[in-house]
């Protein structure tokens, strides 16, 4: 992968799957709790992303296609 | 700024993990699981650290958000099972280091709404909230107040 580490072979990493990682309290906002004005700004912007990305992978799959 | 956030911008900016991530998904129902370090990796070197479980319950909600019908984006059993299996084994050995009294003193009320959670969590094929209804089942809740209290 230019510029970026290689991507590494998958059979390494079960005890990487997060099974065996050892708990913290350093968890995101609680889901179900009220948001914010912001909270739902950033959402929107994600779902925007998801689009964009969506059409991304889309394009890819036609020139991997072609 | 959410995992699931930071992977979309990675996404949008590099078209070769963008092609990653595809073909985990496409590939099979537990590619993208045993990759989550190495999506986790690249976000903490471009300044976005993670623990790996937020970065492989974000890389499931994308799989089911850009992917709906790979491999990945569909309820894996195994997975759910695994997680279940290593949080018991877990509990069991807190439940090893309880004294008596400790043992006596446990509160199980309350397990099953965290059981309908999970149920509920399944049924939506939703990893993420699956794995929170998991981390506050009553069991160990029952046994932090006891170790609290001690």
């Amino acid at each position: 992968m230019a510029g970026h580490k290689t991507l590494v072979a998958e059979e390494l990493l079960a005890s990487e799957s997060g099974l065996d990682k050892p708990e913290t309290d350093a968890h995101g906002p609680v889901a179900g709790v009220a948001g914010t004005f912001q909270d739902s700004d950033k959402e929107e912007l994600e779902r925007d992303d998801i689009e964009d990305v969506r059409v991304l992978l889309a394009q890819d799959a036609v020139e991997e296609s072609q | 700024m959410k995992a699931s956030t930071a992977l979309l911008q990675l996404f949008k900016e590099e078209k070769e993990w963008r092609r990653f991530f595809s073909s985990c998904c496409e590939r099979s129902a537990h590619r993208l699981t045993t990759q989550t370090w190495q999506f986790r990796d690249e976000l903490k070197d471009r300044g976005h650290p993670y623990q790996v479980e937020d970065v492989e319950d974000a890389l499931l909600g994308l799989a089911r958000d850009l992917l709906p019908q790979s491999p990945d984006a569909h309820w894996d059993t195994e997975w759910a099972h695994a997680l279940c299996k290593h949080s018991l084994s877990r509990l069991a050995e807190y439940y090893a280091g309880l004294s008596a009294e400790e043992k006596d003193a446990l509160d199980l009320s309350g397990q099953d709404v965290w059981d309908e959670q999970m149920r509920s969590a399944g049924l939506d094929n939703n990893p993420a909230a699956f794995r929170a209804a998991l981390k506050g089942c009553a069991l160990r809740r029952a046994i932090g107040h006891v170790q609290l209290r001690s």
